[in-house]
Protein backbone atom coordinates (compact mmCIF):
# COMPACT_ATOMS: atom_id res chain seq x y z
CA UNK A 1 0.00 0.00 0.00
CA UNK A 2 3.01 2.56 0.72
CA UNK A 3 4.22 1.90 -2.02
CA UNK A 4 1.30 2.79 -4.22
CA UNK A 5 0.98 5.67 -2.67
CA UNK A 6 4.39 6.87 -3.08
CA UNK A 7 3.91 6.21 -6.96
CA UNK A 8 0.68 8.38 -6.80
CA UNK A 9 2.73 11.10 -5.31
CA UNK A 10 5.50 10.55 -7.82
CA UNK A 11 3.01 10.56 -10.44
CA UNK A 12 1.43 14.19 -9.17
CA UNK A 13 4.79 15.68 -8.99
CA UNK A 14 5.40 14.28 -12.13
CA UNK A 15 1.81 15.81 -13.54
CA UNK A 16 1.97 18.75 -15.57
CA UNK A 17 -1.74 19.75 -15.62
CA UNK A 18 -1.34 19.50 -12.20
CA UNK A 19 1.27 21.72 -11.35
CA UNK A 20 -0.10 24.43 -13.96
CA UNK A 21 -3.50 24.36 -12.29
CA UNK A 22 -2.21 24.29 -9.16
CA UNK A 23 0.32 27.62 -9.52
CA UNK A 24 -2.53 29.30 -11.70
CA UNK A 25 -4.91 29.04 -8.83
CA UNK A 26 -2.74 30.85 -6.15
CA UNK A 27 -1.45 33.30 -8.32
CA UNK A 28 -4.94 33.82 -9.08
CA UNK A 29 -6.22 33.65 -5.53
CA UNK A 30 -3.34 36.03 -4.40
CA UNK A 31 -3.99 38.44 -6.95
CA UNK A 32 -7.92 38.63 -6.12
CA UNK A 33 -7.00 38.34 -2.44
CA UNK A 34 -4.61 41.49 -2.56
CA UNK A 35 -7.46 43.59 -4.73
CA UNK A 36 -9.98 42.66 -1.95
CA UNK A 37 -8.04 43.84 0.50
CA UNK A 38 -7.48 47.42 -0.87
CA UNK A 39 -9.96 50.57 0.85
CA UNK A 40 -11.92 50.57 -1.97
CA UNK A 41 -13.40 47.26 -1.56
CA UNK A 42 -13.69 47.63 2.26
CA UNK A 43 -15.98 50.53 1.44
CA UNK A 44 -17.76 48.73 -1.18
CA UNK A 45 -18.62 45.75 0.62
CA UNK A 46 -19.97 48.02 4.09
CA UNK A 47 -22.14 49.55 1.69
CA UNK A 48 -23.52 46.38 0.17
CA UNK A 49 -24.23 44.98 3.62
CA UNK A 50 -21.80 42.38 3.32
CA UNK A 51 -19.10 44.04 5.96
CA UNK A 52 -17.81 40.90 7.01
CA UNK A 53 -16.35 40.06 4.15
CA UNK A 54 -13.60 42.69 5.13
CA UNK A 55 -12.79 39.99 8.24
CA UNK A 56 -10.59 36.82 8.27
CA UNK A 57 -13.39 34.87 9.06
CA UNK A 58 -15.55 36.49 7.01
CA UNK A 59 -13.63 36.37 3.93
CA UNK A 60 -12.52 32.85 4.71
CA UNK A 61 -16.05 31.72 4.89
CA UNK A 62 -17.30 33.54 0.95
CA UNK A 63 -13.91 32.03 -0.62
CA UNK A 64 -15.79 28.59 0.93
CA UNK A 65 -18.84 29.22 0.08
CA UNK A 66 -18.00 29.40 -4.23
CA UNK A 67 -19.10 25.85 -4.39
CA UNK A 68 -19.07 25.72 -8.04
CA UNK A 69 -15.20 26.65 -8.05
CA UNK A 70 -14.22 24.33 -5.70
CA UNK A 71 -16.03 21.60 -8.08
CA UNK A 72 -14.36 22.84 -10.94
CA UNK A 73 -11.07 22.31 -9.27
CA UNK A 74 -11.85 18.92 -8.57
CA UNK A 75 -13.56 17.91 -11.74
CA UNK A 76 -10.45 18.93 -13.24
CA UNK A 77 -8.28 17.02 -10.89
CA UNK A 78 -10.27 14.00 -11.15
CA UNK A 79 -9.53 13.53 -14.81
CA UNK A 80 -6.10 14.18 -14.52
CA UNK A 81 -5.47 12.26 -11.01
CA UNK A 82 -7.27 9.42 -11.65
CA UNK A 83 -9.28 8.94 -15.41
CA UNK A 84 -5.94 9.30 -16.92
CA UNK A 85 -4.56 6.24 -15.19
CA UNK A 86 -6.57 4.44 -16.62
CA UNK A 87 -5.98 5.92 -20.43
CA UNK A 88 -2.04 5.86 -19.92
CA UNK A 89 -2.49 2.12 -18.71
CA UNK A 90 -0.46 2.82 -14.79
CA UNK A 91 -3.92 1.21 -13.05
CA UNK A 92 -4.06 -1.99 -15.83
CA UNK A 93 -0.23 -1.97 -15.03
CA UNK A 94 -0.72 -2.15 -10.99
CA UNK A 95 -3.82 -4.79 -11.62
CA UNK A 96 -1.75 -7.01 -13.91
CA UNK A 97 1.29 -6.65 -11.43
CA UNK A 98 -0.94 -8.42 -9.03
CA UNK A 99 -1.78 -5.43 -7.04
CA UNK A 100 -4.95 -5.83 -5.01
CA UNK A 101 -7.93 -3.28 -6.66
CA UNK A 102 -8.70 -2.54 -3.15
CA UNK A 103 -5.34 -1.08 -2.15
CA UNK A 104 -4.72 0.45 -5.94
CA UNK A 105 -8.00 2.28 -5.45
CA UNK A 106 -7.88 3.29 -1.73
CA UNK A 107 -4.52 4.71 -2.79
CA UNK A 108 -6.31 6.46 -5.69
CA UNK A 109 -8.54 7.83 -4.15
CA UNK A 110 -6.43 9.64 -0.76
CA UNK A 111 -4.55 11.04 -3.10
CA UNK A 112 -6.74 12.54 -4.98
CA UNK A 113 -9.01 13.38 -2.04
CA UNK A 114 -5.93 14.69 -0.47
CA UNK A 115 -4.48 16.76 -3.63
CA UNK A 116 -8.55 18.30 -4.00
CA UNK A 117 -8.74 19.68 -0.80
CA UNK A 118 -4.88 20.73 -0.33
CA UNK A 119 -5.29 22.64 -3.74
CA UNK A 120 -8.61 24.42 -2.46
CA UNK A 121 -7.54 24.80 1.23
CA UNK A 122 -4.48 26.49 -0.88
CA UNK A 123 -6.60 28.40 -2.78
CA UNK A 124 -9.05 29.99 0.08
CA UNK A 125 -6.00 30.67 2.38
CA UNK A 126 -4.35 32.62 -0.23
CA UNK A 127 -7.54 34.45 -1.27
CA UNK A 128 -7.94 35.73 2.40
CA UNK A 129 -5.32 35.64 4.36
CA UNK A 130 -4.45 39.35 3.26
CA UNK A 131 -7.71 40.52 4.78
CA UNK A 132 -6.66 38.50 7.48
CA UNK A 133 -3.21 40.74 8.03
CA UNK A 134 -4.82 43.82 7.21
CA UNK A 135 -7.87 43.39 9.24
CA UNK A 136 -7.94 40.78 11.67
CA UNK A 137 -10.28 38.03 11.96
CA UNK A 138 -13.42 39.73 12.78
CA UNK A 139 -15.16 40.91 15.74
CA UNK A 140 -18.17 39.05 17.12
CA UNK A 141 -20.76 41.25 16.04
CA UNK A 142 -19.28 41.47 12.30
CA UNK A 143 -18.16 38.18 11.73
CA UNK A 144 -20.00 36.22 14.60
CA UNK A 145 -18.58 32.75 15.30
CA UNK A 146 -15.95 33.14 12.81
CA UNK A 147 -14.22 35.60 15.00
CA UNK A 148 -12.92 32.73 17.16
CA UNK A 149 -10.27 30.52 15.98
CA UNK A 150 -11.47 27.23 16.92
CA UNK A 151 -14.77 27.87 14.98
CA UNK A 152 -12.99 29.25 12.05
CA UNK A 153 -10.56 25.97 12.23
CA UNK A 154 -14.02 23.79 12.78
CA UNK A 155 -15.83 25.43 9.74
CA UNK A 156 -13.17 24.86 7.72
CA UNK A 157 -12.66 21.27 8.72
CA UNK A 158 -16.47 20.45 8.28
CA UNK A 159 -16.38 22.46 5.20
CA UNK A 160 -13.85 20.69 3.83
CA UNK A 161 -15.14 17.77 4.79
CA UNK A 162 -18.60 18.75 2.86
CA UNK A 163 -16.77 19.39 -0.01
CA UNK A 164 -15.06 15.79 -0.14
CA UNK A 165 -18.56 14.74 -0.62
CA UNK A 166 -18.92 15.99 -3.58
CA UNK A 167 -15.31 15.14 -4.56
CA UNK A 168 -16.33 11.70 -3.85
CA UNK A 169 -19.30 11.72 -6.80
CA UNK A 170 -16.17 13.16 -8.95
CA UNK A 171 -14.10 10.22 -8.15
CA UNK A 172 -16.61 7.71 -8.90
CA UNK A 173 -17.46 9.02 -12.21
CA UNK A 174 -13.92 9.07 -12.80
CA UNK A 175 -13.46 5.46 -11.87
CA UNK A 176 -16.53 4.85 -14.15
CA UNK A 177 -15.72 6.46 -17.77
CA UNK A 178 -11.86 5.92 -17.53
CA UNK A 179 -11.97 8.98 -19.89
CA UNK A 180 -10.16 12.07 -18.80
CA UNK A 181 -12.26 14.31 -20.84
CA UNK A 182 -15.39 12.60 -20.42
CA UNK A 183 -14.84 12.94 -16.32
CA UNK A 184 -14.23 16.71 -16.47
CA UNK A 185 -17.56 17.02 -18.63
CA UNK A 186 -19.67 15.22 -16.66
CA UNK A 187 -18.14 16.20 -13.26
CA UNK A 188 -18.40 20.36 -14.12
CA UNK A 189 -21.75 20.38 -16.30
CA UNK A 190 -23.71 17.55 -14.86
CA UNK A 191 -23.12 17.87 -10.78
CA UNK A 192 -23.24 22.11 -11.17
CA UNK A 193 -26.17 21.57 -13.23
CA UNK A 194 -27.45 18.33 -11.21
CA UNK A 195 -27.58 20.07 -8.00
CA UNK A 196 -29.22 23.00 -9.21
CA UNK A 197 -31.82 20.91 -10.54
CA UNK A 198 -32.36 18.86 -8.34
CA UNK A 199 -32.50 21.78 -5.66
CA UNK A 200 -35.16 23.79 -7.55
CA UNK A 201 -37.05 20.52 -8.51
CA UNK A 202 -37.39 18.71 -5.42
CA UNK A 203 -40.82 20.09 -3.41
CA UNK A 204 -40.32 22.34 -0.45
CA UNK A 205 -41.57 19.70 1.95
CA UNK A 206 -38.40 17.69 1.06
CA UNK A 207 -35.91 20.19 0.51
CA UNK A 208 -34.79 20.02 3.89
CA UNK A 209 -33.52 16.57 3.45
CA UNK A 210 -30.94 18.27 0.98
CA UNK A 211 -28.97 19.75 3.93
CA UNK A 212 -28.06 16.08 4.82
CA UNK A 213 -27.09 15.40 1.30
CA UNK A 214 -23.67 16.51 -0.63
CA UNK A 215 -25.42 18.68 -2.36
CA UNK A 216 -26.61 21.00 1.05
CA UNK A 217 -24.32 20.09 3.57
CA UNK A 218 -21.72 22.64 3.04
CA UNK A 219 -24.40 24.99 3.65
CA UNK A 220 -24.95 23.74 7.19
CA UNK A 221 -21.36 24.82 8.26
CA UNK A 222 -20.74 27.45 6.06
CA UNK A 223 -22.04 30.84 7.78
CA UNK A 224 -21.38 33.03 10.88
CA UNK A 225 -23.17 31.57 13.06
CA UNK A 226 -21.97 28.42 12.68
CA UNK A 227 -22.34 25.95 16.15
CA UNK A 228 -20.18 22.96 17.35
CA UNK A 229 -23.82 21.28 16.67
CA UNK A 230 -23.47 22.16 12.87
CA UNK A 231 -19.49 21.37 12.80
CA UNK A 232 -19.69 18.12 14.23
CA UNK A 233 -23.29 16.72 12.86
CA UNK A 234 -21.80 17.88 9.11
CA UNK A 235 -18.52 16.12 9.66
CA UNK A 236 -20.03 13.23 10.64
CA UNK A 237 -22.72 12.94 7.74
CA UNK A 238 -19.99 13.88 5.52
CA UNK A 239 -18.26 11.46 6.03
CA UNK A 240 -20.75 8.86 6.28
CA UNK A 241 -21.28 9.89 2.50
CA UNK A 242 -17.25 9.81 1.62
CA UNK A 243 -17.35 6.34 2.75
CA UNK A 244 -20.83 5.37 1.05
CA UNK A 245 -20.23 7.26 -2.36
CA UNK A 246 -16.35 5.61 -2.03
CA UNK A 247 -17.44 2.03 -1.22
CA UNK A 248 -19.67 2.45 -4.41
CA UNK A 249 -17.07 3.05 -6.46
CA UNK A 250 -14.45 0.46 -4.85
CA UNK A 251 -17.51 -2.34 -5.78
CA UNK A 252 -17.52 -0.47 -8.97
CA UNK A 253 -14.09 -0.64 -9.74
CA UNK A 254 -14.09 -4.40 -8.43
CA UNK A 255 -15.99 -5.52 -10.83
CA UNK A 256 -15.35 -3.29 -13.91
CA UNK A 257 -13.26 -4.86 -16.81
CA UNK A 258 -10.13 -2.72 -17.60
CA UNK A 259 -9.13 -2.42 -21.27
CA UNK B 1 3.23 -30.67 -14.08
CA UNK B 2 6.57 -28.73 -12.08
CA UNK B 3 7.31 -27.37 -14.99
CA UNK B 4 3.72 -25.70 -16.29
CA UNK B 5 3.77 -22.23 -15.60
CA UNK B 6 0.37 -20.99 -16.43
CA UNK B 7 -2.60 -23.60 -17.46
CA UNK B 8 -6.05 -22.77 -18.68
CA UNK B 9 -9.16 -25.53 -18.38
CA UNK B 10 -12.15 -25.00 -20.33
CA UNK B 11 -11.73 -21.11 -19.95
CA UNK B 12 -14.74 -19.00 -22.02
CA UNK B 13 -15.98 -15.68 -22.37
CA UNK B 14 -18.93 -13.87 -23.31
CA UNK B 15 -19.70 -10.11 -23.89
CA UNK B 16 -23.45 -9.83 -23.94
CA UNK B 17 -24.31 -12.41 -26.65
CA UNK B 18 -21.39 -12.82 -28.03
CA UNK B 19 -18.56 -15.35 -27.28
CA UNK B 20 -14.81 -13.91 -27.24
CA UNK B 21 -13.26 -17.74 -26.05
CA UNK B 22 -14.80 -20.67 -26.09
CA UNK B 23 -13.39 -23.26 -23.96
CA UNK B 24 -9.76 -22.65 -24.11
CA UNK B 25 -7.28 -25.21 -22.97
CA UNK B 26 -3.61 -24.97 -23.07
CA UNK B 27 -0.46 -25.10 -21.03
CA UNK B 28 2.14 -23.17 -21.01
CA UNK B 29 5.92 -25.37 -20.28
CA UNK B 30 8.36 -23.00 -18.20
CA UNK B 31 11.44 -21.63 -20.60
CA UNK B 32 9.48 -21.93 -24.12
CA UNK B 33 8.19 -19.37 -26.20
CA UNK B 34 4.53 -19.39 -27.52
CA UNK B 35 3.33 -18.30 -30.58
CA UNK B 36 -0.11 -16.99 -30.24
CA UNK B 37 -1.51 -16.78 -33.77
CA UNK B 38 -4.80 -15.27 -34.84
CA UNK B 39 -6.69 -12.59 -36.63
CA UNK B 40 -8.11 -9.61 -35.40
CA UNK B 41 -10.92 -10.25 -33.03
CA UNK B 42 -9.93 -13.59 -32.49
CA UNK B 43 -9.76 -13.55 -28.74
CA UNK B 44 -5.47 -13.16 -28.09
CA UNK B 45 -5.77 -9.87 -26.02
CA UNK B 46 -8.66 -11.30 -24.03
CA UNK B 47 -6.70 -14.42 -23.38
CA UNK B 48 -4.38 -12.03 -22.23
CA UNK B 49 -6.60 -9.95 -20.28
CA UNK B 50 -7.81 -12.60 -18.67
CA UNK B 51 -4.57 -13.94 -17.55
CA UNK B 52 -3.32 -10.87 -15.87
CA UNK B 53 -6.71 -10.04 -14.04
CA UNK B 54 -7.78 -7.12 -16.38
CA UNK B 55 -11.07 -9.04 -17.16
CA UNK B 56 -12.98 -11.73 -15.55
CA UNK B 57 -13.74 -15.56 -17.15
CA UNK B 58 -17.26 -16.47 -17.79
CA UNK B 59 -16.42 -20.04 -17.12
CA UNK B 60 -13.07 -21.98 -16.48
CA UNK B 61 -9.78 -21.51 -14.44
CA UNK B 62 -6.81 -20.08 -14.59
CA UNK B 63 -3.84 -21.58 -12.77
CA UNK B 64 -1.00 -19.80 -12.45
CA UNK B 65 2.86 -21.12 -11.23
CA UNK B 66 0.73 -24.33 -10.11
CA UNK B 67 -2.20 -21.96 -7.29
CA UNK B 68 -5.40 -20.72 -8.51
CA UNK B 69 -4.86 -17.11 -10.34
CA UNK B 70 -8.46 -15.67 -8.57
CA UNK B 71 -6.99 -16.53 -5.03
CA UNK B 72 -3.44 -16.03 -5.71
CA UNK B 73 -2.97 -13.05 -7.24
CA UNK B 74 -1.21 -10.92 -5.89
CA UNK B 75 1.57 -13.36 -5.76
CA UNK B 76 1.12 -14.78 -9.05
CA UNK B 77 1.04 -11.43 -10.37
CA UNK B 78 4.47 -10.35 -9.26
CA UNK B 79 5.98 -13.26 -11.30
CA UNK B 80 4.29 -12.05 -14.48
CA UNK B 81 5.26 -9.16 -17.13
CA UNK B 82 2.56 -8.32 -19.63
CA UNK B 83 2.36 -5.82 -22.44
CA UNK B 84 -1.10 -5.66 -23.46
CA UNK B 85 -1.64 -3.81 -26.82
CA UNK B 86 0.05 -0.81 -25.71
CA UNK B 87 2.38 0.20 -23.15
CA UNK B 88 1.68 1.74 -19.54
CA UNK B 89 3.44 5.23 -20.03
CA UNK B 90 3.29 8.36 -18.53
CA UNK B 91 3.68 10.63 -21.39
CA UNK B 92 4.91 14.27 -19.56
CA UNK B 93 7.44 11.53 -17.79
CA UNK B 94 11.22 10.64 -19.21
CA UNK B 95 11.97 7.35 -19.90
CA UNK B 96 14.37 6.91 -16.70
CA UNK B 97 10.87 8.76 -15.01
CA UNK B 98 8.31 6.18 -16.13
CA UNK B 99 10.45 2.57 -14.95
CA UNK B 100 11.39 4.87 -12.10
CA UNK B 101 7.49 5.31 -11.39
CA UNK B 102 6.62 1.57 -12.13
CA UNK B 103 9.79 0.51 -10.10
CA UNK B 104 7.51 2.52 -7.12
CA UNK B 105 4.30 0.96 -8.02
CA UNK B 106 5.69 -2.53 -7.99
CA UNK B 107 7.44 -2.05 -4.33
CA UNK B 108 10.82 -2.56 -6.75
CA UNK B 109 13.38 -1.41 -4.04
CA UNK B 110 16.47 -1.92 -6.86
CA UNK B 111 16.68 1.76 -8.88
CA UNK B 112 19.88 0.58 -10.58
CA UNK B 113 17.61 -1.78 -12.41
CA UNK B 114 16.31 1.42 -14.44
CA UNK B 115 19.74 1.82 -15.76
CA UNK B 116 19.92 -1.99 -16.88
CA UNK B 117 16.59 -1.85 -18.26
CA UNK B 118 17.11 1.49 -20.43
CA UNK B 119 20.55 -0.36 -21.62
CA UNK B 120 19.21 -3.26 -22.54
CA UNK B 121 16.16 -2.00 -24.57
CA UNK B 122 18.64 0.82 -26.34
CA UNK B 123 16.46 4.09 -24.53
CA UNK B 124 19.90 4.66 -22.46
CA UNK B 125 20.07 7.88 -24.57
CA UNK B 126 17.03 9.66 -24.45
CA UNK B 127 17.96 11.62 -21.59
CA UNK B 128 14.95 14.38 -20.95
CA UNK B 129 13.29 13.35 -23.84
CA UNK B 130 9.30 12.92 -22.71
CA UNK B 131 7.98 10.01 -23.29
CA UNK B 132 5.16 12.18 -25.23
CA UNK B 133 7.99 12.72 -28.03
CA UNK B 134 9.35 9.35 -28.30
CA UNK B 135 8.55 7.18 -31.38
CA UNK B 136 5.83 4.42 -31.31
CA UNK B 137 9.16 1.86 -31.48
CA UNK B 138 10.40 3.79 -28.61
CA UNK B 139 7.28 3.41 -26.77
CA UNK B 140 7.12 0.14 -27.53
CA UNK B 141 10.57 -0.84 -26.03
CA UNK B 142 10.15 1.27 -22.96
CA UNK B 143 6.84 -1.01 -22.39
CA UNK B 144 9.03 -3.97 -22.61
CA UNK B 145 11.67 -2.08 -20.44
CA UNK B 146 8.85 -1.78 -17.45
CA UNK B 147 7.90 -4.79 -18.01
CA UNK B 148 11.34 -6.67 -17.58
CA UNK B 149 11.28 -4.70 -14.25
CA UNK B 150 10.37 -7.44 -11.59
CA UNK B 151 12.34 -9.79 -13.16
CA UNK B 152 9.19 -11.60 -14.08
CA UNK B 153 8.65 -15.61 -14.71
CA UNK B 154 6.31 -15.20 -17.78
CA UNK B 155 5.85 -12.58 -19.96
CA UNK B 156 2.70 -11.60 -22.05
CA UNK B 157 3.06 -9.81 -24.96
CA UNK B 158 0.25 -8.72 -27.23
CA UNK B 159 1.88 -7.00 -30.54
CA UNK B 160 5.26 -6.37 -29.20
CA UNK B 161 7.14 -5.59 -32.17
CA UNK B 162 4.10 -3.27 -33.48
CA UNK B 163 5.89 -0.05 -35.38
CA UNK B 164 9.00 -1.66 -34.27
CA UNK B 165 11.90 -0.47 -37.59
CA UNK B 166 13.83 -3.36 -38.77
CA UNK B 167 16.34 -3.11 -36.27
CA UNK B 168 14.24 -2.73 -33.45
CA UNK B 169 12.40 -5.61 -34.54
CA UNK B 170 15.87 -7.45 -34.67
CA UNK B 171 16.80 -6.28 -31.29
CA UNK B 172 13.52 -7.74 -29.56
CA UNK B 173 13.49 -10.80 -31.66
CA UNK B 174 17.02 -11.42 -30.02
CA UNK B 175 16.02 -10.04 -26.18
CA UNK B 176 13.78 -12.61 -26.66
CA UNK B 177 15.62 -15.17 -27.44
CA UNK B 178 18.27 -14.80 -24.58
CA UNK B 179 15.67 -14.16 -21.90
CA UNK B 180 14.45 -17.65 -22.97
CA UNK B 181 17.89 -19.33 -22.71
CA UNK B 182 19.66 -17.81 -20.23
CA UNK B 183 17.17 -16.84 -17.72
CA UNK B 184 14.21 -19.47 -19.22
CA UNK B 185 11.37 -17.41 -19.04
CA UNK B 186 8.55 -18.38 -20.36
CA UNK B 187 7.08 -16.16 -22.69
CA UNK B 188 3.36 -15.73 -24.65
CA UNK B 189 3.62 -13.35 -27.41
CA UNK B 190 0.86 -12.49 -29.88
CA UNK B 191 1.54 -10.95 -33.82
CA UNK B 192 0.45 -10.90 -36.58
CA UNK B 193 4.47 -10.95 -37.99
CA UNK B 194 4.20 -14.60 -38.72
CA UNK B 195 7.51 -14.89 -40.54
CA UNK B 196 8.94 -13.28 -37.49
CA UNK B 197 7.17 -14.85 -34.74
CA UNK B 198 8.68 -18.05 -36.71
CA UNK B 199 12.03 -16.89 -35.84
CA UNK B 200 10.72 -16.64 -32.16
CA UNK B 201 8.54 -19.22 -31.02
CA UNK B 202 9.42 -22.64 -29.96
CA UNK B 203 5.72 -23.48 -29.92
CA UNK B 204 2.46 -21.92 -31.68
CA UNK B 205 -0.92 -21.47 -30.36
CA UNK B 206 -3.61 -21.05 -33.36
CA UNK B 207 -6.78 -19.48 -32.23
CA UNK B 208 -9.80 -18.55 -34.33
CA UNK B 209 -12.93 -16.81 -33.47
CA UNK B 210 -12.26 -17.59 -29.82
CA UNK B 211 -11.32 -20.93 -30.36
CA UNK B 212 -7.90 -22.76 -29.93
CA UNK B 213 -7.22 -24.56 -33.35
CA UNK B 214 -4.15 -26.00 -32.44
CA UNK B 215 -1.04 -26.20 -30.31
CA UNK B 216 1.77 -27.49 -31.80
CA UNK B 217 6.18 -27.51 -31.31
CA UNK B 218 8.52 -25.52 -33.60
CA UNK B 219 9.77 -29.06 -34.96
CA UNK B 220 5.97 -30.09 -35.45
CA UNK B 221 4.99 -26.61 -37.76
CA UNK B 222 8.30 -27.64 -39.46
CA UNK B 223 7.09 -31.02 -40.13
CA UNK B 224 4.47 -29.72 -41.57
CA UNK B 225 5.68 -27.18 -43.43
CA UNK B 226 8.68 -29.03 -44.88
CA UNK B 227 9.03 -28.53 -48.29
CA UNK B 228 8.41 -31.22 -50.85
CA UNK B 229 8.32 -31.77 -54.41
CA UNK B 230 5.20 -32.15 -56.43
CA UNK B 231 5.85 -33.89 -59.90
CA UNK B 232 2.96 -34.58 -62.30
CA UNK B 233 3.99 -36.97 -65.13
CA UNK B 234 1.70 -39.29 -67.80
CA UNK B 235 1.74 -42.20 -65.55
CA UNK B 236 1.76 -41.73 -62.21
CA UNK B 237 2.21 -45.51 -60.92
CA UNK B 238 5.27 -45.76 -63.11
CA UNK B 239 6.65 -42.59 -61.18
CA UNK B 240 5.71 -44.06 -57.70
CA UNK B 241 7.07 -47.73 -58.24
CA UNK B 242 10.42 -45.32 -60.13
CA UNK B 243 10.62 -43.46 -56.86
CA UNK B 244 10.54 -46.61 -54.36
CA UNK B 245 12.89 -48.39 -56.43
CA UNK B 246 15.15 -46.01 -57.27
CA UNK B 247 15.32 -42.87 -54.36
CA UNK B 248 14.50 -46.27 -51.31
CA UNK B 249 11.71 -44.45 -50.27
CA UNK B 250 8.19 -44.42 -49.28
CA UNK B 251 7.96 -41.14 -47.90
CA UNK B 252 5.31 -39.76 -51.11
CA UNK B 253 2.09 -39.32 -51.46
CA UNK B 254 -0.20 -39.99 -54.31
CA UNK B 255 -2.40 -37.01 -54.40
CA UNK B 256 -5.98 -36.33 -55.62
CA UNK B 257 -5.09 -34.35 -58.41
CA UNK B 258 -3.07 -36.70 -59.60
CA UNK B 259 0.20 -35.83 -58.78
CA UNK B 260 2.79 -37.12 -56.49
CA UNK B 261 4.27 -35.14 -53.15
CA UNK B 262 7.55 -36.50 -52.45
CA UNK B 263 9.10 -35.04 -49.32
CA UNK B 264 12.66 -36.71 -49.20
CA UNK B 265 14.22 -33.98 -51.35
CA UNK B 266 16.57 -35.12 -53.92
CA UNK B 267 20.03 -33.34 -53.47
CA UNK B 268 21.14 -32.12 -57.04
CA UNK B 269 17.76 -31.76 -58.60
CA UNK B 270 19.36 -32.10 -62.74
CA UNK B 271 20.46 -35.76 -61.84
CA UNK B 272 16.95 -36.42 -60.31
CA UNK B 273 15.22 -35.33 -63.55
CA UNK B 274 17.81 -37.43 -65.38
CA UNK B 275 16.73 -40.59 -63.19
CA UNK B 276 13.19 -39.97 -64.14
CA UNK B 277 13.74 -39.59 -67.50
CA UNK B 278 15.73 -42.70 -67.87
CA UNK B 279 12.79 -45.07 -66.64
CA UNK B 280 10.61 -43.47 -68.75
CA UNK B 281 8.73 -41.12 -66.61
CA UNK B 282 7.42 -38.05 -68.76
CA UNK B 283 7.40 -34.82 -66.64
CA UNK B 284 4.67 -32.58 -67.22
CA UNK B 285 5.32 -30.59 -64.46
CA UNK B 286 7.91 -30.58 -61.07
CA UNK B 287 7.57 -27.71 -58.44
CA UNK B 288 9.02 -27.68 -55.63
CA UNK B 289 6.66 -26.47 -53.18
CA UNK B 290 7.61 -24.60 -49.49
CA UNK B 291 4.60 -24.30 -46.81
CA UNK B 292 5.57 -21.40 -44.69
CA UNK B 293 3.81 -20.47 -41.39
CA UNK B 294 1.95 -18.26 -43.02
CA UNK B 295 0.12 -21.00 -44.92
CA UNK B 296 -0.10 -23.60 -42.59
CA UNK B 297 -1.94 -20.76 -40.60
CA UNK B 298 -5.03 -20.44 -43.15
CA UNK B 299 -4.82 -24.18 -44.04
CA UNK B 300 -5.27 -24.60 -40.34
CA UNK B 301 -7.93 -21.60 -39.41
CA UNK B 302 -10.20 -22.70 -42.82
CA UNK B 303 -8.63 -20.61 -46.09
CA UNK B 304 -8.88 -17.24 -47.71
CA UNK B 305 -13.25 -17.06 -46.50
CA UNK B 306 -12.01 -16.84 -42.61
CA UNK B 307 -9.53 -13.95 -43.02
Amino acid sequence: MFSLFRSELYQIRKNLAVKILFLFVIITSVFLGIQEASDSYDAEYKEIGRDYINYGGGRLLSDMSDGALATLLASLLAGWIVSQSFENRTIQEAVSYGRSRTKIYLAKIIMYFAVSIFTCLAMWTAGSIFVFIKNGIGTQKITGNLCQWDYLFGMVFAGSLAYLSIFAICAVIAITTQKTSITMGICIIGITLGFTIITKALPESLSGMLNYTPVGLSGQVLKLDVSWNDIIKTSLTSIAWIIGISTAGLLKFQKTELK
Amino acid sequence: MGNTVLEIKNLSKRYNSQWALKNINMRLEKGRIYGLIGKNGAGKTTLMRMVTGLSFPTNGTITLFGKDRGSNMDEAGKRIGALIEYPALTSNMTAKENLHFQCLMKGIPNFELEDEMLELTGLKNTGRKKARNFSLGMKQRLGIASVLLGNPELLLLDEPINALDPSGVIEIRNLLKRLREFENKTILISSHNLPELYQTATDYIIIHNGEIKEILTHEELEEHCKSYVSIKCTDINQLAMVLAKNLYTDNFKVMSDKSISLYDLPGDMEQFGSMLYNNGIIITKLTIVETSLEEYYMNVIGGDKNV
